[in-house]
């Protein structure tokens, strides 16, 4: 049975149980009963946004460090060196190039830069490197996450083969909460834009409470997280 | 495996469970950990009662328009380059899923916990292929390792204690390190990271699909979801046919509600929205993706009485309030849904026969009812059943009698009033620590769950009517 039929028979037998006529556009939702969700920690100044973004990271376990524009490479160093230097990944992108910080990692260790170019190649290293490097696109106050858009020179692996994940990220970009980034990416929905194939929020490092309920990090994905936030309000 | 798990009588299963103190510690250490924790998100968010009231609304727009999102949905995949199959039944799901698996010569399959798999009892169904299929989930791995059950529908081993795990990890993979969690879980790790590396197809479920962008939402603590979906060539997503939200902006609040509810955290630690297989240039991600669409009863739910159970978002918090899972644990109802929601849904989706004792596992106390983030009234759905069955003849014997018995004493007052006289006067003879030494019908099953207050001979009525003369 073809797709079109195969449909067409599941989702008539549905509306005829739902007892009415088929439907291909759904009615307008009605008004929603409240706007919490999209008014709640709005009231905030975006230097205030930022420090609640920094107090819940840190109860997520994450280690921050917090620098003027001027200092993020020699931040992004250090940050390199406690967490055990070694074999480092980033992604491809202008934001980390132009930071200078991909150049000064690459000096310093040896580095891969995702890139569709190297193929199979770039998650072989992402596998095997100590640090994975990613700039995001957006920090959430209430939940201390960060978000990142999947692209061709942005692997999904980055952030998660390597032990431990650096993210940068600025100030600016912090936003309240999941419904402003909903809101972002409705709009580009409404304008026909495609989605990136990969969003994720990430709040705090891989963990588990799977025996006995104790929390332990590290299960699956990255064992330290850590975020490089640039002062830049 | 598939929604029933297993073959012994209710009245054995219960019997077995009852007697099990790992596990009632376990699950009385679960409901008071993760009860205290949502509260505290309750509480943190603010408007609780409002954003519930919202999240009804919401599921309950999707409901009234299932049929267009579902349309819209599969368009939007489509338009995506993904893959959309909608099955009317399990069998017609897995056998999607195996060809899929076939057409992908097939060795290594990951998982990432996904009730509704669980429920077309998918696993069974690629293993005849001799496909080796595991699940990622800690919880879900440590459980598939041992060939034991889900007992939760959040955390689905909390009925295993860590000298049971380490056993398991020895006796089936030989570990030798130490009875700790950690050691433990960087064990798993270490086990897994090869097969995600080496696996040819990905399996997820889907906590909510985005009709507008034909987009899955999936929440995981572990990042195992995101390993399943970055490294194999090919991901399926399988979801309930409901599980559906108009926008992200919809999804935002549905998370909001499941990770406060189901954990009591602010959000989960990871939540992967994906759009289609991977795009042009990009190296990771699946070149191929598919969904698929999962009826199976859902459909004859939604044209009964019992629609509203549809709204259900899977965070397990009635049965982290449940006092009769608390005693019985998950295994005690038999099905992959335990807790109040898996007495309303398990006999809706297998049927009476099958879970017909299932409604009786509850007391009414209405507690579910009070923290379900999208309002579902479980114990008036509960007692639905319970009437339903009535009506069919279907009530447990022993059911029958006591009700005829309460009915008959209940309509002449004054068989009731000696009845009730004796039996508390009865009652104070023969309570000895909390239990009664007759074991007849419900009172045995109470009893042997929990202790008996001792009575002090006088019966509620003439107690009050004394305490009204004061
Ligand atoms: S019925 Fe309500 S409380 Fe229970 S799992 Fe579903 S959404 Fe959660």
């Amino acid at each position: 049975m073809d797709f079109q039929h195969n449909r067409e028979q599941f989702l008539n037998r549905l509306a005829a149980k739902m007892g009415k006529a088929r439907s291909f556009s759904p009615q307008a939702m009605e008004e929603p009963l409240n706007r919490y969700p999209t008014e709640r920690l709005t009231e905030l100044s975006q230097a205030q946004l930022c420090e609640e973004f920094v107090n819940f990271a840190k109860v997520m376990m994450v280690d921050v460090k917090v620098c003027p524009e001027s200092d993020v490479v020699s931040s992004a160093l250090s940050l390199c060196e406690k967490y055990g230097g070694n074999s480092v990944i980033l992604n491809d992108d202008e934001r980390l190039t132009r930071l200078g910080i991909t150049q000064a990692l690459q000096e310093k260790y040896p580095c891969h830069i995702w890139s569709p170019k190297t193929g199979q190649q770039n998650i072989d290293k992402a596998e095997k490197a100590n640090i994975g490097v990613v700039y995001a696109e957006y920090g959430l106050a209430e939940s201390g996450g960060i978000v990142l858009y999947s692209q061709p020179e942005r692997g999904r692996a980055v952030s998660l083969l390597p032990e431990k994940s650096i993210v940068v990220l600025r100030k600016s970009q912090v936003l309240p909460r999941v419904a402003q980034l909903a809101k972002v990416l409705h709009d580009k929905a409404q304008k026909s834009e495609r989605m990136p194939s990969c969003v994720n929020i990430i709040s705090g490092p891989s963990s588990t409470a799977d025996i006995e309920l104790i929390k332990v990090v590290g299960v699956h994905g990255p064992v330290a997280k850590i975020y490089l936030l640039i002062d830049d309000l | 495996m598939s929604l029933k798990t297993s073959n012994l009588a209710f009245k054995e299963r219960v019997n077995h469970e009852v007697n099990n103190e790992i596990m009632r510690k376990a699950v009385v250490k679960a409901q008071e950990t993760i009860g205290a924790n949502r509260q505290k998100m309750v509480d943190e968010l603010g408007h609780w009662e409002e954003w519930r009231d919202l999240a009804k609304q919401i599921r309950n727009h999707v409901l009234q328009n299932l049929d267009a999102y579902l349309y819209q949905l599969s368009e939007n995949v489509i338009k995506n380059g993904g893959h959309v199959f909608f099955a009317e039944t399990a069998e017609e799901a897995t056998n999607y899923i195996r060809r899929i698996a076939r057409e992908k010569n097939a060795k290594k399959i990951v998982k990432s916990k996904s009730m509704v798999t669980e429920e077309i009892g998918l696993n069974a169904v690629l293993e005849q292929d001799n496909i080796q299929v595991i699940e990622t989930d800690l919880g879900e791995y440590l459980l598939q390792i041992s060939g034991d059950k889900p007992s939760h529908i959040v955390v689905p081993a909390i009925h295993k204690d860590r000298h049971q795990i380490r056993k398991d990890l020895h006796e089936k993979l030989g570990y030798e390190g130490a009875e700790t969690p950690e050691d433990m879980t960087l064990f798993v790790r270490k086990k897994i990271r090869q097969d995600f590396l080496e696996a040819d197809i990905g399996i997820s479920g889907c906590n909510f699909a985005v009709a507008e962008t034909g987009s899955v939402c999936l929440v995981t603590n572990e990042g195992n979801l995101r390993l399943a979906t970055t490294l194999p060539k090919t991901h399926i997503a399988v979801m309930g046919m409901e599980r559906l939200a108009p926008t992200f902006q919809e999804v935002d609040v549905l998370i909001t509600m499941l990770a406060r509810s189901a954990v009591g955290a602010k959000l989960t630690g990871y939540n992967t929205w994906l759009t289609g297989p991977r795009l042009e240039g990009e190296t990771d991600g699946p070149e191929d993706f598919h969904l698929v669409i999962v009826d199976n009863g859902r459909s004859d739910i939604l044209a009964s009485e019992f629609k509203e159970v549809l709204r259900c978002i899977r965070c397990g918090a009635c049965l982290n309030t449940c006092p009769a899972y608390r005693q019985i644990g998950g295994h005690g109802y038999g099905s992959i849904y335990p807790g109040p929601i898996g007495a309303v849904i398990s006999p809706l989706l297998g049927g009476y026969e099958e879970f017909k004792d299932l409604p009786y596992a509850c007391s009414l106390c209405t507690a579910c009812n009070s923290v379900c983030p999208v309002r579902i009234p479980l114990a008036q759905l509960i007692n639905k059943h319970r009437e339903k069955m009535v009506a069919q003849n279907l009530r447990p014997p022993l059911e029958k009698l006591s009700i005829l018995g309460f009915n008959f004493a209940n309509s002449h007052p004054a068989v009731w009033k000696v009845g009730v006289n004796m039996g508390a006067k009865l009652m104070n003879k023969l309570i000895k620590d909390g239990k009664a030494p007759i074991s007849v019908g419900a009172l045995g099953e109470w009893t042997k769950a929990r202790n008996l207050p001792q009575s002090d001979g006088e019966s509620f009525r003439d107690w009050f009517k004394k305490r009204g003369s004061n």
